[in-house]
């Protein structure tokens, strides 16, 4: 088993924050509630560090952790209003960049924000350009279900983005 | 916006956006902080309740010393200590058992799994060891004010006792609607998570078989034609 320092840890959840990030934005609708999801998974990461043992991808099994707590962790309901934005502040240069308006990035969350929890999972991953038999083996299902479960959420996020944009 | 952009569009998002970027420094005070899961939740509530019963089990023995002479009451101090020490021992076993939902190296299937698992099983079991705790408090209290008035316990009509069984009712109720209600939320949470996770994994093993099957098909299609163009042959020629 690969044991893992308190600083080793801190360095590697700090190089790689940015999954938690992703993480939180897929699942919390204001700064508040991100930053209590960012640090409930840094606990969780902490917890479960000497369980990691090096079997996986560090990557593969911090969004394992982070997943599994976004997806059960009590959050407060709290009604959004339609002004507020739904993800972190984007620069303006994007817009010019991707040939993606604000607009079209704002559809992209409320979208998503529309899924049920585990099809955000699944996508949000998708999205990060994860393999199949990655997200098999994050999600705890088969490759083939996942084939399936994309097809029918990128069908849902469609079906959405049309919704959002009449 | 296409569905075939959204890769394009995340990766820009993700990579440029103003999201706050924490230093070692914050993420050692996030790792410091307490957790707000279930798990901890569960866990810390039958840590709490385990010392408050062992507060209580003190102050049933300082009220046996305090109403010795009373062998009636003795009895009933006794009764209650021994039923206190048999729910902290269980209290003790189930928190043990908690502790498989500490485990961070399984799935995101495996973790709602225990957890539902957990909750069908424990939960309400653990409430209930909790919820005795309120009788028990609500009874030394009792107690203790009928040694502080009159310097003995002295229950004399039915009225005092229907009062007594009456706060006793209400105390051990009274936790009752947080319980059901955060029982609720949980297990809604995580059976509707479950729930789309199976919910097409039939879909896929159905697609999985038709795929074995189309396989198989094609083999005996295949075969039957090569055999067939082999007996056609044979015959053409003979």
């Amino acid at each position: 088993m690969v044991k893992i320092s308190e600083k080793e840890f801190l360095e590697q959840v700090t190089l790689h924050q940015n999954i938690i990030h992703k993480v939180c934005n897929m699942f919390c609708q204001d700064e508040d509630d991100r930053r209590d999801l960012f640090q409930e998974i840094t606990i969780k990461l902490w917890m479960g560090h000497q369980s990691f043992a090096g079997q996986a991808a560090l990557t593969t099994w911090m969004y394992r952790v982070a997943l599994n707590t976004a997806i059960t962790l009590k959050r407060k309901k709290k009604k959004i209003q339609e002004t507020q934005s739904l993800h972190p502040n984007i620069p303006a240069y994007i817009e010019e960049e991707a040939g993606v308006t604000q607009q079209d990035i704002d559809a992209l969350y409320k979208a998503i924000r529309h899924l049920g929890s585990i099809d955000r999972a699944i996508i949000l991953l998708y999205l990060e350009e994860k393999s199949y038999e990655e997200i098999a083996e994050i999600m705890g299902i088969t490759r083939t279900h996942v084939g399936v479960k994309i097809t029918r959420i990128k069908k849902k996020l469609e079906k959405n983005l049309k919704h959002i944009s009449e | 916006m296409e569905i075939d952009d959204l890769k394009k569009v995340w990766t820009k998002v993700n990579r440029d956006s103003g999201q706050p970027v924490y230093s070692v420094e914050d993420i050692a005070d996030f790792r410091k902080a307490r957790s707000k899961d279930f798990s901890t939740w569960i866990q810390n509530g039958l840590i709490l309740d385990v010392v408050l019963k062992g507060i209580f089990i003190t102050a049933y023995f300082i009220l046996i010393y305090l109403l010795r002479e009373s062998t009636a009451f003795m009895l009933t101090a006794f009764g209650i200590v021994i039923i206190g020490i048999m729910l902290i021992v269980f209290e003790l076993r189930y928190l043990k058992n908690s502790k498989q939902l500490d485990r961070k190296d399984i799935s995101v299937q495996g973790g709602i799994k225990t957890k539902l698992t957990f909750l069908k099983s424990y939960y309400y079991r653990i409430q209930f060891l909790q919820g005795l705790t309120n009788p028990m408090f609500v009874a030394a209290g009792v107690f203790f004010y009928y040694f502080v008035t009159y310097g003995e316990i002295r229950i004399e009509d039915l009225e005092d006792v229907v009062i007594i069984v009456l706060l006793l009712v209400i105390s051990f109720l009274f936790t009752l609607p947080t319980t059901l209600s955060l029982y609720g939320y949980h297990y809604r949470v995580l059976k509707t998570a479950l729930a789309s996770l199976e919910d097409e994994e039939s879909w896929a093993g159905a697609i999985k078989r038709y795929n074995k099957q189309k396989k198989i098909l094609y083999l005996v299609f295949g075969s039957m034609l090569i055999i067939g163009l082999a007996v056609l042959a044979w015959l053409i020629l003979s």
